[in-house]
């Protein structure tokens, strides 16, 4: 099993990055295309998601965290925040889409509340996935 | 109008302000080019569905040429897909 752990600073900046470090390792496990826009879609989501939700009250600086590891043939991201939560804002940057298509395009999903608070994003990927047959 | 690299939340709000100001020109129609993006999240979804709603609004044509896959494939899980269909859809060559 092979593993690495970054954080980000919760600015808008930080989707790109994270999915450019993810995508890295990724390749490096033998990522296919299809998996590697899979994973860069839905770690977008769920950077954006933290960036968005978990700290619009707050001025301290924020950071958000994510975990990696694979096994050769399924990768794991964990996306964690350290703020207050999932709740609704009538002024998101998006449709409310973002955790959707984490659903829908990861192998599975869920959606963890750590016990000391914030939110956790954790998401399975097949590294090996292939564009569906038409 | 083309976009080019990559769509998400850091460079949503400069695309929709640069969209919404064309929107308020005496145009007829608009063309909006994917083409050149390699990676559009929901971020770009909205995007594209408001810009739909203010040209609807306004009488604009809206156009799409279309992305690569990764475009193409947010675009279609999310649904929003089958939002354009009642505008002219052109193919990239």
């Amino acid at each position: 099993m092979t593993t690495a752990h970054w954080s980000f600073e919760a600015t808008a900046e930080a989707p790109g990055r994270a999915r450019r470090a993810i995508g890295e390792f990724a390749a490096a496990a033998g990522a296919t295309a299809r998996a590697l826009d899979s994973i860069a879609l839905c770690v977008s989501e769920a950077m954006t998601n933290g960036v968005v939700h978990a700290y619009r009250n707050d001025d301290r600086p924020a950071s958000l965290e994510m975990a990696a590891e694979h096994d050769g043939e399924s990768l794991w991201v964990r996306i964690r925040d350290h703020g207050h939560g999932l709740v609704p804002r009538l002024d998101s940057p998006g449709l409310g889409l973002g955790l959707p298509l984490i659903s829908q395009i990861s192998a599975s999903s869920e959606i963890l509340s750590p016990q000391h608070g914030g939110t956790e994003i954790a998401m399975r990927f097949v590294l090996h996935e292939q564009e569906e047959a038409v | 109008m083309e976009l080019h690299g990559e769509f998400d939340i850091a460079s949503a709000g400069d695309a929709s302000r640069a969209l919404q100001e064309l929107l308020s020109r005496d145009l007829d129609a608009l063309i909006i080019d994917l083409s050149g993006l390699a990676f559009m999240d929901s971020t770009g979804v909205k995007f594209l569905v408001e810009g739909r709603e203010t040209a609807l609004a306004r009488g604009v044509k809206l156009s799409l040429v279309h992305g690569g896959d990764p475009v193409e494939r947010v675009l279609t899980v999310s649904g929003v897909a089958a939002l354009f269909e009642d505008v002219d859809i052109r193919r990239s060559e």
